[in-house]
């Protein structure tokens, strides 16, 4: 197989270390580049603060990409390195690997109860807050491995009765009742 | 001003203000003492509750919510060498090791004990410091409010050596997102994306309230341990007398350092803690005795980190500029009960300011005696599986965040605010600045604005003011601190080769 550039092996490797550092710059000038499109909706008066604070901001954003990119000793020799072979390379390729894997297996935990959260406040108005919160805390403790049938299924109920008592009685805040509740019933 | 205090002293001694106090504390305690929590997300959790109080109760109650969560995280520290609160962080060092040698409630009460008086002393710099640099405030005008607020933002460089573009591109990025909603000067809608919720702007609570403790429970889903160490038996709880003679000037000296740190922006108690624990070591007589059990140790660091407290409240209450993140979020809680820092605070709401100066005082009293009741039940408190606490912090972040404005999008904010941090936190991306920037954003553009029509656009005049330029000499030293820092540092080692 052709070995890549050294150049083009040298950001490929940045790219694999720093992959969260180059998807929040990414992230950023995405960020940067739909407000810089709503500049010209704004009268100018009101324009001036908000495009300094723009500029600032690109300054800064193109200064962090340059060093996550810019050439250090290792990098250029890094992708020289791994390409060459040898018994403790492909030891460290395996455990290389094996990190990927956890970490993936991790991200997709975390990316799902989040999910989970989401899903939460979402239904908030349509089932209303007690339904919605015993559910989560439901789901939230056997995702999370807690097999403890008491808590499961005490605890939350408990949670979201006694917050809605608390902050409708003293607090004078009427959480959401659900829409789709009221309707049905 | 001595009948301000005295009259902020009558209002404290009122019971419902008493029990407020204590309650504030107490879940102060609870939010310190839990790994994973933290004095600022008990903070910003308790915010929603403080609505229906007067103004002094709700300044109170975040007070002691503060003060207690602080103090706080030293309790696990010590029982399981975990610290609670960053802050805590020298105090594990020292508190674990006395544990082990059986002396756990020595190093329980001797850490109540310099809480307190940390406290205690920094809240009587707040009385008699915070009026006087309000009336410098009176001097202050749209140009030096400009600079106020530079100056305020441009600390984020000192703090983040090793990440300075990162901290000053997230400082910008949440300026901006504190320009979205109606401009200062002329209210056209800026950035809203068609959306009326975003007419107001974004809803700084609810981000506060998301950033500060989503990281926390993503964190610990990322770790799946189930349940807590179990926490060692402290015993009696005691503090010998002696000892805490033999400290008098180490807890003088910490006290100062916390105070003094507590009064720089954004600079929060853990930076106190380990600047005083090394500056303890240091100066000590047996410096070989830290890491083995030091109470200098444990004294230096929560006597400094308590200290923050009452200095952080100084420059929030006289220039709107939060000495820490607990004292961001206070500033937000202030907006809320319509209270403005400056000059006109101490004039207007003088009962309101000086209720809580005296009451900030009586509040790290009343935390001496709450929390030596807290250590003896610690050890049942803190195993408590960390699947209920994720859950309890998600659910209490939620219902925080709708209570604020009784608006679903208030907690999309709180959610995608959150998220946001989570990924900062990881990537060692500063979050310190968006609390600030939102803070203080609306601050810098309306006092450029009005600094424009001072001066017919010509910015420059306005550094003929000397406060001002007084203040840009603070911007400038903290901008070039690092490069100031890393130069020392290499003219030291210079020295140090040569002789």
């Amino acid at each position: 197989m052709p070995r890549l550039p050294a150049v083009a092996e040298g950001v490929a490797c940045v790219l694999t270390g720093r992959k969260w550092d180059v998807l929040i710059c990414s992230v950023i000038a995405v960020f940067l580049l739909v407000f810089a499109f709503q500049l010209p909706d704004i009268k100018p008066i009101a324009r001036t603060y908000p495009l300094v604070v723009m500029c600032g901001a690109a300054i800064c954003l193109c200064v962090v990409v340059y060093r996550i990119f810019r050439p250090k000793g290792g990098a250029a020799a890094h992708a020289g390195e791994s390409a060459s072979g040898g018994g403790d390379a492909v030891d460290a390729a395996a455990e290389a690997e094996n990190g990927a894997k956890e970490e993936k297996n991790s991200n997709a935990y975390v990316l799902w109860y989040c999910a989970a959260i989401l899903a939460y406040i979402l239904l908030i108005e349509r089932l209303g807050f007690i339904i919605s919160t015993a559910a989560f805390g439901v789901f939230s403790l056997l995702y999370q491995g807690n097999r403890n049938r008491a808590v499961v299924i005490i605890l939350p109920a408990a949670l979201a009765a006694a917050l809605y008592f608390v902050f409708a009685n003293f607090l004078f805040v009427t959480l959401p009742q659900g829409s789709l509740i009221q309707r049905f019933f | 001003m001595w009948d301000n205090i005295a009259y902020g002293l009558s209002q404290i001694f009122v019971l419902n203000n008493l029990w407020i106090m204590a309650a504030g504390i107490i879940a102060g305690i609870i939010f310190g003492a839990l790994p994973g929590f933290s004095a600022t997300m008990g903070c910003a959790v308790c915010v929603p509750f403080s609505y229906v109080l007067e103004p002094q109760q709700a300044l109170l109650l975040l007070s002691g919510v503060y003060c207690g969560g602080v103090y706080a995280g030293s309790i696990p520290a010590i029982l399981v060498g975990i610290p609670g609160t960053p802050a805590s962080a020298p105090t594990a060092f020292e508190g674990r090791a006395l544990t082990r040698l059986g002396r756990g409630g020595e190093a329980l009460g001797i850490c109540t004990y310099a809480s307190s008086m940390g406290g205690f002393l920094s809240s009587i710099a707040l009385i008699f410091l915070a009026p006087a640099l309000a009336l410098i405030a009176i001097k202050v005008g749209p140009p030096e409010q400009a600079m106020i607020a530079v100056f305020g933002l441009s600390v984020v460089c000192m703090l983040s050596p090793d990440a300075v573009f990162k901290g000053l591109l997230v400082g910008f990025c949440s300026l901006l997102l504190a320009c979205i909603g109606q401009d200062p000067q002329v209210g056209f809608p800026r950035f809203t994306f068609g959306s009326v919720d975003l007419y107001g702007g974004v809803s700084l609570v609810p981000i506060l309230i998301g950033l500060f403790s989503f990281p926390e429970v993503i964190s610990m889903l990322e770790t799946k341990d189930g349940v807590f160490i179990k926490s060692a038996n402290p015993g009696r709880i005691r503090f010998k007398p002696g000892v805490l003679i033999k400290n008098l000037f180490n807890q003088i000296r910490s006290t100062i350092i916390g105070i003094f740190i507590g009064i720089i922006p954004a600079a929060g108690p853990d930076i106190a803690s380990f600047l005083s624990y090394n500056t303890a070591k240091r100066a000590s007589k047996q410096p070989e005795k830290f890491g083995c059990g030091s109470e200098e140790g444990i004294i230096a660091s929560e006597t400094a980190n308590n200290a923050v407290t009452g200095g952080s409240l100084i420059p929030l209450l006289a220039l709107g500029i939060p000495g820490s993140a607990p004292a961001a979020i206070f500033l937000g809680a202030m907006y809320i009960h319509g209270l403005r820092p400056g000059a006109a605070l101490f004039r207007d709401h003088s009962d309101t300011v000086y209720t809580l100066l005296a009451g900030f005082a009586v509040i790290n009293i009343l935390m001496f005696f709450i929390g030596l009741l807290f250590c003896k039940i610690s050890s049942f408190i803190l195993v408590i599986p960390k699947s209920v606490l994720s859950t309890a912090i998600v659910v209490l972040a939620t219902v925080g965040a709708y209570a604020i404005g009784k608006n679903m999008f208030d907690v999309i904010q709180m959610y995608a605010a959150g998220i946001c941090g989570y990924f900062m936190v990881k990537n060692n991306y500063p979050v310190s600045p968006v609390a600030l920037a939102l803070l203080l954003g609306a601050l810098l553009e309306s006092s450029l604005a009005q600094t424009g029509v001072m001066y017919r656009g010509n910015y420059l005049m306005m550094f003929t003011r000397p406060l001002t330029v007084v203040f840009a000499c603070f911007v400038i030293l903290s901008v070039f601190w690092p490069v100031i820092m890393k130069a020392l540092k290499k003219l030291v080692n210079k020295v140090g080769k040569s002789a």
